[in-house]
């Protein structure tokens, strides 16, 4: 059952952490976002394996953008 | 020796000195700490060159700044246009997709009443009073708004007093924000708000400047230019002029602003002992705001099933988007996988307009 | 002090009254020109 990791809220992708094959635990950090000149990270929703990432360093994103998969 | 008649040097009295001592502080806080440097670092220079003997800068009908402080602050033509450029900056999505956290923007006001209760109990007047309250509502130019009208004495100091509180909301918010507030409170995950379309977004500010207006007509040139800024925004059919106003203009008045601001604070005007009690009040009103949102959030909280995280209470204090940035992260701390940035945002605008209409509703009972 | 309490009375009740007069524009505005819930389809167009 993959989940879909959604952006919480708009903002700029600014770094990645991690990588597409990577296995992650629940509450792990994905990636982080800028919004109002804050960071905030978006944690993995579940365990798994990354299986896909779809925003690169530097997209801007909208609330409830699909950022990464993990099955 | 008619050199040394002219030397400045000969004129510097303590007080000068002192007044030298704090613009420097204040140019090094926003330059080294980049607390609101936009506003500080020209207020503090203002200062620091009205505390310059016999430059005349301030001398009225003649100075330099003195012009600028009189045909943009005086005439009240500077704070309204920082209102149509925050407008332009301004997304009223996350209030208009959860209309009920606009209470909290009201409520966060509160400091601003109780905190003018005090001061006129601690002897000043009902406009000193009135001003130093407003301090509460976290707004710059709102605050130098009423000042200039109501006591223009007092403008620079509860100018500095507002913005130097207004950087300092990460340290001011989170104490009392954890006092008032349990671990699980703060914890709560709010229902995702609904999308709201752009047509909503477009008739808003209309609605919301003939709604504010008829109701509190002193607050017009406020709320007008606020909402106009928003609506260039929002049509997205002037671009060229919500670019203008976002940028050029905003940054223009603002260096108007902050020169002229610190202006005014000549030793004579700022080393008093009101003054003192005006930082000591302006804090007071920060931090009643603070706990007036937060409890009222609390309250609704008792009617909904909806629950509402009561630190976006805390957020009706209109410092934005620091206030919002401050209840996000205390939420995070509670909750990491809370978001709470835009749902702060909601109170967070509506504090600015409470805030007029705070001001607005002084003016007419004061002028 | 009576004029002060007066002056808090009124402006208390003055941005309470204010703002929730913008409460219910807001809810108004919701219901005339937006969607009722996330991803729900449009209104039907307003026949003025």
């Amino acid at each position: 059952m993959a989940e879909e990791v959604l952006a919480p809220l708009a903002g700029k992708v600014l770094s990645l952490a991690v990588e597409v094959g990577a296995t992650v635990e629940e509450d792990e950090e994905v990636l982080v976002l800028e919004a109002m000149k804050m960071e905030t990270v978006v944690y993995a929703p579940c365990d798994g394996q990354v299986t896909a990432i779809t925003v690169k360093v530097g997209d801007q994103v909208e609330e409830d953008d699909p950022l990464a998969t993990i099955k | 020796m008619a050199f040394l008649d002219q030397l400045g040097l000969l004129s510097v009295t303590w007080g000068s000195v002192v007044m030298w001592l704090i613009a420097l502080t204040l140019i090094y806080l926003a330059i080294t700490k980049e607390y609101e440097p936009l506003l500080l670092l020209p207020i503090g220079f203002g200062i620091l060159v009205a505390n310059l003997p016999m430059t005349d800068l301030m001398t009225p009908g003649e100075g330099l700044i003195w012009r600028f402080y009189h045909y943009g602050v005086e005439w009240e033509v500077i704070p309204p246009l920082i209102f149509l450029g925050l407008g332009a900056h301004t997304d009223f999505g996350p209030l208009l997709s959860q209309p009920r956290l606009i209470f909290l923007g009201a409520a966060a006001q509160g400091g601003v009443y109780v905190t003018f209760f005090v001061a006129h109990a601690f002897g000043f007047t009902l406009e000193e009073a009135a001003t130093i309250g407003i301090i509460g509502g976290a707004d710059g130019p709102t605050t130098i708004f009423l000042a200039a009208q109501l006591a223009p004495h007092l403008l620079g100091a509860c100018a500095v007093a507002a913005y130097s509180y207004m950087a300092l909301v990460p340290i001011i918010q989170p104490p009392i924000m954890r006092l008032l507030t349990t671990q699980q409170e703060r914890a709560i995950r709010m229902k995702k708000a609904r999308t709201v379309t752009t047509r909503e977004k477009v008739i808003f500010p209309l609605a919301a400047t003939m709604v504010i207006v008829l109701l509190v007509p002193a607050s017009a040139p406020l709320i007008t230019m606020f909402m106009l800024g928003n609506l260039f925004r929002e049509s997205k059919v002037v671009e060229r002029l919500r670019d203008t106003t976002q940028n050029a203009l905003m940054n223009i008045v603002t260096i108007f602003l902050g020169l002229s601001v610190g202006a005014t604070m000549s030793a004579t005007n700022f080393l008093r002992i009101d003054v003192l009690f005006i930082f000591v009040l302006g804090l007071v009103a920060f931090a009643l705001s603070t706990a007036c949102g937060l409890l009222l959030a609390k309250l609704m909280n008792l009617f909904t099933k909806d629950k509402i995280n009561p630190l976006v209470g805390a957020a009706g204090v209109s410092a934005v988007p620091m206030a919002a940035r401050v209840v996000h992260k205390v939420g995070a701390e509670a909750n990491k996988k809370n978001y709470l940035l835009m749902f702060a945002m909601g109170p967070n605008l509506a504090g600015v307009i409470g805030t007029v209409i705070a001001a607005g509703i002084f003016l007419t009972m004061l002028r | 002090m009576d004029t002060a309490s007066s002056i808090f009375l009124n402006g208390i009740a003055g941005v309470f009254t204010g703002i929730a007069v913008l409460y219910v524009m807001m809810k108004m505005l919701s219901l005339v020109a937006g969607r009722s819930a996330p991803g729900s389809a449009p209104p039907a167009p307003k026949t003025d």
